[in-house]
């Protein structure tokens, strides 16, 4: 259920613009046991996420400067939400790699990545994870992307992807 | 680097945790850091008779120092 928030002033910030997105960790939606409540903000969970026995979060190395976590406003005024999304790209085409993308087809997904902004960010929820995509170029030559564009990303949310700020399960 | 005061439950299949872009690996976790991560994973119990007392600041540990002293 929606609960109206007040507004609050948004303050101008002088800081550093950091780098892109610096880890990726994965689990599926089902092995989560437990999925917190959001603190009163709307956008925090402080508590741990406990996936059920036996499962954690498994991290997805990426190719620097590779990694994003986007989202927006889709549909029109009215019927507005949230899409969530996280790209990265993963170098070469592997056995290894190619199995995972094989498991992960169909695969409803809690995503964790550590944005450029030093947060923990979560997309998907206790109720709607997020899909997986795929797109493998092998390259003509030494210069070309050889490796595999990975994106998650789901749409109908009714939150920005969660600051996540416990300890992940690994 | 040994937990004296916690034990890890809960934690068959994982080798550690992941907080603020660290990975630490359960053989890590000592006390002074599971200070800070209890409340922030389920892994992590604390053994009765430990916890941090606020009367008691001549035996509290220096990480203690941060905490909040709720009793005045």
């Amino acid at each position: 259920m929606c609960t109206i928030i007040p507004l609050e002033a948004i303050e101008a910030d002088e800081c550093p613009n950091p780098g892109g997105l610096t880890d990726l960790h994965v689990i599926r939606r089902r092995d989560i046991d437990v999925f917190p409540a959001v603190d009163a903000d709307g956008v925090t969970i402080s508590a741990a996420i406990v996936p059920k026995t036996g499962k954690k979060f498994v991290p997805w190395a990426f190719a620097k400067d590779t990694g994003e976590i986007n989202h927006a406003s889709s549909g029109d005024v009215g019927t507005q939400s949230i899409k969530q999304e996280l790209n990265v790209y993963i170098p070469r085409g592997t056995a290894k790699i190619d199995a995972e993308i094989q498991k992960a087809l169909n695969g409803d997904f809690v995503v964790a990545g550590r944005d450029s902004n030093g947060n923990q960010r979560i997309l998907g929820d206790e109720f709607r994870g997020v899909g997986f995509e795929h797109d493998y170029k092998s390259g003509k030559k030494g210069t070309d992307k050889n490796g595999t564009d990975f994106k998650f990303s789901g749409e109908g949310f009714t939150h920005v992807p969660y600051y996540y700020t416990a300890a992940l399960p690994v | 680097m040994k937990l004296t005061k916690f034990k890890l439950v809960n934690h068959e299949g994982m080798s550690g945790l992941h907080f603020k872009g660290r990975t630490i690996a359960f053989e890590k976790i000592d006390d002074t850091m599971a200070e800070e991560l209890i409340g922030k994973t389920h892994v992590l119990e604390r053994l009765p008779g430990t916890e941090p007392a606020a009367t008691s600041e001549a035996l509290a540990l220096p990480e203690a120092t941060d905490e909040k002293k709720n009793v005045e």
